[in-house]
């Protein structure tokens, strides 16, 4: 198909290795131009690893090879293939040697994850301590002839508390070998490692705050020390081309403020510690123009906070908003409802933010974000759940997401004080373009959820467990939601005549299942017509249809079909209308391929 | 500038074609060719593309015309093709091929990534064998050169996964 090396390497830039080490055995062409892509992404998984050493091995012993032997073969490999090297993942520490060593000058994409606590070796000939010895001495020999001082000063890299040497430098060696690659557009160094020793780095929020399990919500964040500052923004500013940044420690939240100055080209960025989310400070600082996703880890957001991040970012695509979900955070719920209830912000504008298409909830412990007056006129699903209590809090969501066509809800976190009435805007003739429709909270309030469903005409599935539909919202959804084919709820109280109008009123209706369905024979016969002739499950149970007794049908069956007594008149009547009804019910029931789960019986 | 105005590219059989300047500026190459030497009214000439394809070229930059992102680098190789795309991309090989040197003359970088991950799924999970039969590839090593190749590359790839 292609001849031009150019398109196939571009081609390259898309596959995998394991396709790409196919690519190099299918003809001499392919395999000039596919073999360097090999190293375009350069992962030591293990499959690759042993790749290499088993088709490069020094061949010449065959004997278990060492440390320094490997180490050696491995730079010469990165030396090697220098140029074609753009994405280096560092999990290992001969890895991050062969990048410094090699060295890699031109990658476009690191990701760092490398575990510098498992540096204690007893051995004194571990590959531990030797890959230790052989980190410091080559910092030495770069010292020697290129200004590390000025990148990576020995200052900034100081912990008076625990001063490793070798944690240090293995510290060193990493942003060296980020600061190596000015052409940077992606860097990944989320882990905690990543900044625990540069120097002094504050961890402790103010004093005050300490012994109450932590600060919560928009209470003073953790400051950096000026000496972490500062090599924080020499560092970035040294880095023009970068796009994309993960960053672990409290790092995040001193440059998540300040953003629009240290990074205004940045698109991408992963808030990884946890978030103090200063909205005076976010909403002061100009608007970013170029950040397009924003992903928040470990934090639970509060509708001001929400407000300051649709102000600061107004390009903003992909949302995401992650709650760790760890035990600490459990004892602070109560908390986080008192801080809400006790926020009277009275918010009037009204904000919209019509550029974020994607946006992510998780483990929120509570939804004060519903509470900020946003509206995200192009979301048209919500990934993962958001727990909603109450027909309020889905009117409210609806208003916030006027495009949602998908909302799941699960219970998910704690106790918190659900949105009342009177919190949420009202908009009566708004069609909600809501196709799915899946509420699994517990305790689920349905009051209300009647006039939200006359909102719904798009509605195809409908399943609410967790709360009991009342007969109004099954009247509700048979005169709006024609489109309706899957519904699962439970009932408690007596509906029958409700739910034969679902019958009658939802055309579509292909499955009606759940707890409690009962229909009185009468309300089917007296009824008009089912319309749902797709129907092809249904839990439900038919009460009330007439059936003869023991007694009776032996006299049934002892009279040859002209009845004598007053007795045998009655009971061929009987039979009459019991043959009548289940004729009827049969017919309504014809369509269903499926009988399984109904039951017909007699009596309420 | 007017935002509204329009320019005038003809293909490679002279064929010409009318678009909107927003449309043009989704190729790098054409914006910074207006941007240099400003609107001079003349048809700017695209030797290297086919009627045909300067057409499907057209659909595609009409399509995502209002995309926000278009122009951003976007690096996430895994991210899934979207429907339209998927749809769009559903030509014969060599129309294909023709799209992606297209894309590449043209700088329109979303669609030679596009193109490109098309052909690369086309790749993905087969042996050399299939590779070769896909595209119609002659396999022109030597039994020993491929069994060097092959042993490079670990006794090839079916023996890694």
């Amino acid at each position: 198909m292609t001849d031009v090396p150019e398109i196939l390497a571009a081609i390259g830039l898309h596959l995998d290795i394991d396709s790409l080490l196919a690519c190099t055995t299918v003809c001499r062409q392919w395999s000039a131009v596919f073999a360097p892509c090999i190293w375009h992404n350069f992962d030591i998984t293990r499959k690759l690893w042993r790749h290499l050493l088993d088709s490069r091995s020094l061949s010449k012993t065959g004997e278990e090879d060492n440390f320094i032997e490997r180490q050696e073969r491995l730079t010469a490999l990165m030396n090697q293939h220098n140029q074609h090297i753009r994405h280096l993942t560092v999990k290992d520490k001969m890895v991050l040697i062969a990048a410094l060593e090699a060295p890699l000058t031109g990658l476009h994409s690191l990701t760092l994850e490398l575990e510098i606590w498992e540096l204690d070796a007893d051995d004194e000939e571990s590959d531990i301590n030797k890959s230790n010895t052989w980190i410091s001495m080559m910092l030495a020999a770069i010292a020697e002839k290129s200004p590390l001082e000025v990148m990576v000063p020995e200052a900034a890299f100081a912990d008076d508390s625990e001063g490793d040497q070798a944690r240090l430098d293995w510290t060193r060696a990493c942003w060296l070998t980020v600061l190596m690659n000015s052409a940077l557009r992606r860097l990944t160094y989320g882990g905690y490692s990543s900044l625990r020793y540069v120097n002094s780095l504050a961890t402790q929020p103010p004093k005050e705050q300490e012994g109450e399990g932590g600060s919560l919500g928009e209470s003073k964040m953790p400051l950096l020390t000026s000496v972490s500052e500062s090599f924080l923004v020499d560092t970035l500013s040294r880095l023009p081309r970068l796009r994309h940044l993960e960053l672990g420690m409290n790092a995040d939240n001193f440059i998540f403020h300040n953003l629009e100055t240290l990074l205004p080209n940045l698109e991408s960025f992963v808030h990884v510690d946890r978030a103090f989310i200063d909205t005076g400070a976010v909403q002061l600082a100009s608007p970013h123009q170029a950040l397009r996703i924003l992903d928040f880890q470990q934090v639970s957001i509060t509708a001001s906070q929400l407000r300051a991040i649709v102000i600061a970012f107004p390009v903003l695509h992909r949302l995401s908003i992650t709650q760790a979900r760890s035990r600490i955070y459990d004892v602070n719920y109560d908390k986080y409802n008192t801080l809400i209830s006790t926020t009277s912000f009275q918010i009037e504008d009204i904000l919209e933010h019509s550029s974020l298409t994607y946006l992510s909830i998780r483990h929120q412990p509570h939804i004060d974000f519903l509470r900020s007056r946003t509206k995200f006129p192009k979301i048209t699903g919500i990934d993962r759940s958001v727990p909603i209590k109450n027909a309020y809090e889905l009117r409210q969501l609806l208003w916030a997401f006027p495009a949602l066509e998908r909302l799941d809800s699960e219970y998910e976190l704690g106790e918190r004080v659900p949105l009342r009435a009177e919190e949420i805007i009202h908009e009566k003739d708004r069609e909600y373009r809501l196709r799915s429709l899946n509420i699994n909270t517990s305790s689920f309030s349905t009051c209300d959820l009647d006039s939200c469903i006359a909102q719904m005409p798009f509605l195809v599935l409908l399943e609410i467990s967790g709360g009991f539909l009342d007969g109004r919202v099954l009247t509700e959804l048979a005169r709006t939601c024609k489109n309706l084919q899957y519904a699962r709820f439970d009932l408690q109280e007596e509906c029958s005549q409700e739910l034969n109008a679902l019958f009658v009123g939802c055309s579509k209706l292909k499955e009606c299942l759940g707890k409690g369905h009962r229909v009185r024979a009468e309300d089917i016969i007296g009824g008009p017509e089912w319309s749902c002739h797709s129907l092809e499950k249904l839990d439900m149970k038919i009460v009330g249809v007439p059936r003869l007794s023991a007694e009776q049908t032996y006299v049934l069956d002892k009279m040859d079909g002209i009845p004598k007594t007053d007795v045998e008149r009655e009971v061929l009547e009987l039979d009459k209308e019991m043959r009548r009804i289940q004729s009827i019910i049969s017919h309504r029931l014809e369509p269903l391929t499926n009988y399984a789960r109904i039951t017909i019986s007699v009596g309420l | 500038m007017s935002a509204h105005s329009q320019i005038l590219l003809t293909s490679s059989e002279g064929t010409e074609f009318i678009i909107d300047r927003d449309i043009a500026d989704k190729s790098m190459l054409l914006k910074c060719m207006l941007e240099d030497i400003g609107e001079i009214g003349q048809a700017v000439p695209l030797p290297n593309v086919s009627g045909p394809i300067l057409t499907k070229v057209i659909e595609y930059c009409t399509h995502h015309r209002d995309d926000p992102n278009f122009l951003s680098a976007n690096d996430d190789v895994a991210a899934e093709i979207d429907e339209w795309d998927l749809e769009y991309c559903k030509v014969d090989q060599g129309t294909l091929y023709e799209l992606i040197l297209a894309a590449n003359y043209l700088d329109i970088k979303p669609l030679m990534d596009l193109t490109c991950k098309t052909v690369a799924n086309m790749i993905k999970a087969k042996s050399p064998e299939e590779i070769r039969k896909t595209f119609n590839i002659t396999n022109d090593f030597t039994p020993e050169e491929e069994d060097q190749v092959r042993r490079e590359n670990g006794k090839g790839s079916r023996r890694l996964s």
